[in-house]
């Protein structure tokens, strides 16, 4: 057995220990220590992603016990493609909170914090049983709220506490579905879950389906749920507005959403319905509400629900080209959203503030930063080269194919609105002509993870090129599409 | 003898029943795997105990006994530990798996590393919920003119940051 597929979760976990128990006066050594697990652990995903990609999915026994009595872990195309991309993340924000988290008190405190909430994404992720899935959920979420309310303002402590009670009505529904699948199929295991939904009643299904289904919707911040968001990831610093806008709720929310929607309810299509409704509501819902905001980080936290929609919108329509537009949506959004949130991080770094009216003229003063945020601005909004253009142009097709006209119009209307709120943000914020600017560029450490990132999100798009689309995300898109369970053995590792 | 905390009663009361209230949370670690309880009930228990201790006696007395500090690293150290046990399976075929020699039925020694995974809870929890009790003792709500202030003392923790 393949050891790879746990030692993210088991680094995280021993890495936030280890800092809290030995870096806690070090703020250095701390960061050194955090850098160097977080590097560890994206090494490991690459590498057990690679063989997932190359060999199909891999199993894994915790403790020895083998199915049905045990813990069954997993690492699918699907899932490896999340697992890649939260650690990848995750590297870049670590790097740039080194510097970044300097301005704030007890920074050790913030790597343990950060490594346990990176520990509980990881755990989601190779779960195959909904109860550890469960526990992986809140561990991560608890770590959220703390690291929301780090800055110990009134108004972040206001946020978090928002967030708090909002996630715990979530949990409080995912744990009663969890209570009601125990009861009635006596198995929490996913693929045994599944095989026995049809023989369940259809009045128990809906009630469990809907259970679940409002509660990862709260976490993924789909309309009628989404009040806890703006606050959220606009009062976090900005290294954890960037993971949490950026992975966390596609972790927590979407990938989970997924699974329930392709893998689990295939014998409730409607569901699919409940999605593309929820979907074109957030989408049009967070785009407008978007284009008001004053505050920049507010800015970016109304476009990730609208952007989240649109990945709602794809899971909804279903199908071939739907699937595939939801993946490569979720990927090009996570790179740029983060990218966006570190950027308005430095300049807050700089100029101590994210109103967008007291910020005029970056261009002259911040040329770099500039070039990023524009990267990650245009990225979002959908301009050609760039991953986002695609997965929308994909999502429009499969609306169209699939007969959903009416949501096609509304999501090329969205990206209408999304380029206008960044153009205008971009025409004032970055290229306004001020007289006598003084140039003061964010430091190196924090300009690097951006580079990278801006770097990244221009090349996204390549994974649609076809030799590389068909070794990649088709493999994840046919977990979405026709996975079965059956074909895994008992007793059987891969 | 100082004039902090509650009246002599109490104090002797505390004194007496604090010693056995540690041994019941240490018995109900020790058995976890074969009587109901285990890591995180003992350490509860355990922790029910400095409570009492706290509120008899005052902040300062405890914090003599178990400093924060102490109790900090304690509580890494738990976890840790738990990690290390975990791990220790990656010698034979998986992670958490059960290596070590299963014992009798019954006995104190009969579940392999469960039972050093109990006492690993326990130590996490007891110093994990005792470092959450001692922070709420240090924040105090002042009643002023102006309405509710909220206060952190920094007396009793010399220079954890």
């Amino acid at each position: 057995m393949s050891h790879l597929i746990i030692l993210p979760v088991a680094i995280y976990l021993g890495a936030a220990f280890l800092i809290a128990l030995l870096y806690k006066k070090d703020e250095k050594l701390a960061g050194v220590a955090a850098i160097s697990f977080v590097l560890l652990s994206a090494i490991a995903s690459i590498i057990s992603g690679i063989d997932v990609f190359t060999n199909g999915k891999i199993l894994y026994f915790a403790g020895g016990w083998e199915r049905p009595l045990g813990i069954v872990l997993m690492l699918d195309p699907l899932s490896s493609i999340f697992h890649i991309m939260t650690n990848i993340i995750a590297f870049f924000v670590i790097l740039y909170s080194t510097v970044y988290m300097k301005k704030y008190t007890w920074t050790p405190y913030f790597y343990t914090l950060f490594m346990i909430m990176l520990a509980g994404m990881n755990g989601i992720l190779i779960s195959m049983d909904i109860f550890n899935i469960y526990v992986f959920f809140e561990v991560a979420s608890i770590a959220s709220f703390i690291l929301v309310a780090f800055g110990l303002r009134a108004e972040e402590l206001e946020a978090s506490m928002k967030y708090t009670v909002m996630s715990f009505i979530a949990s409080t529904m995912i744990l009663f579905a969890i209570a009601l699948i125990y009861g009635f199929t006596g198995t929490l295991n996913i693929p045994a879950f599944m095989s026995e939904t049809s023989g369940l009643s259809p009045v128990h299904l809906w009630f469990i389906a809907g259970l679940l289904f409002s509660g990862f919707a709260l976490k993924t911040a789909l309309v009628p749920f989404h009040t806890w968001l703006p606050d959220a990831h606009s009062m976090a610093p900005a290294p954890v507005s960037a993971i949490l806008s950026g992975m966390f709720i596609k972790v927590v929310g979407l990938y989970v959403l997924i699974r329930i929607t392709a893998n689990i309810f295939i014998v409730l299509p409607q569901i699919r319905i409940l999605l593309l409704l929820f979907g074109a509501l957030s989408m049009v819902f967070g785009g407008l509400m978007a284009y008001g905001q004053k505050n920049i980080k507010r800015l970016y936290a109304y476009s990730t629900i609208s952007q989240v929609g649109y990945c709602a919108v794809g899971l909804g329509i279903g199908g071939y080209l739907g699937s595939l537009g939801v993946l490569m949506h979720f990927i090009a959004h996570a790179l740029s959203k983060s990218l966006l949130f570190l950027n308005i991080g430095a300049i807050e770094y700089i100029n101590g503030t994210t109103e967008a009216e007291q910020l005029q003229g970056l261009n002259d003063s911040m040329p770099a930063t500039t070039l990023f945020g524009s990267t990650g601005m245009l990225g979002i909004a959908g301009v050609p080269p760039m991953g986002n253009f695609w997965s929308k142009l994909i999502i429009i097709i499969a609306a169209v194919k699939a007969g959903y006209t009416g949501i096609a119009v509304l999501c090329i209307i969205v990206a209408v609105i999304t380029l206008g709120y960044f153009l205008k943000l971009q025409r004032t914020v970055y290229y306004k002509k001020v007289e006598n600017p003084v140039k003061k560029e964010a430091p190196k450490m924090l300009l690097f993870p951006m580079g990278c990132l801006a770097l990244l999100v221009f090349i996204s798009g390549i994974l649609l090129v076809p030799g590389i689309k068909d070794k990649t995300l088709d493999k994840a898109v046919s977990v979405m599409e026709n996975f079965s369970y059956m074909d895994i053995k008992i007793g059987e590792n891969r | 003898m100082n004039d902090k905390g509650m009246s002599e009663i109490v104090k002797g009361i505390s004194r007496i029943v604090f010693p056995f209230i540690l041994l019941y949370g240490l018995s109900l670690i020790l058995y976890g795997h074969i009587t109901p309880g285990g890591g995180f009930s003992g350490g509860v228990v355990i922790t029910g105990g400095f409570v009492l201790l706290l509120l008899a006696f005052g902040k300062g007395y405890v914090f003599r006994i178990l400093p924060v500090n102490i109790a900090k690293a304690l509580d890494s150290a738990g976890a840790l530990g738990f990690l290390a046990i975990a791990l220790l399976g990656f010698l034979s075929s998986s992670f958490f798996y059960n290596l070590l020699p299963k014992g009798y039925i019954f006995h104190l020694w009969s579940a392999g590393t469960i039972i050093l995974s109990n006492i690993m809870i326990g130590l996490k929890i007891a110093s994990g919920l005792f470092v959450a009790i001692a922070v709420l003792s240090m924040a105090r709500l002042i009643h002023t003119k102006e309405g509710i202030k909220y206060k952190q003392s920094r007396t009793t923790e010399e220079e954890d940051q």
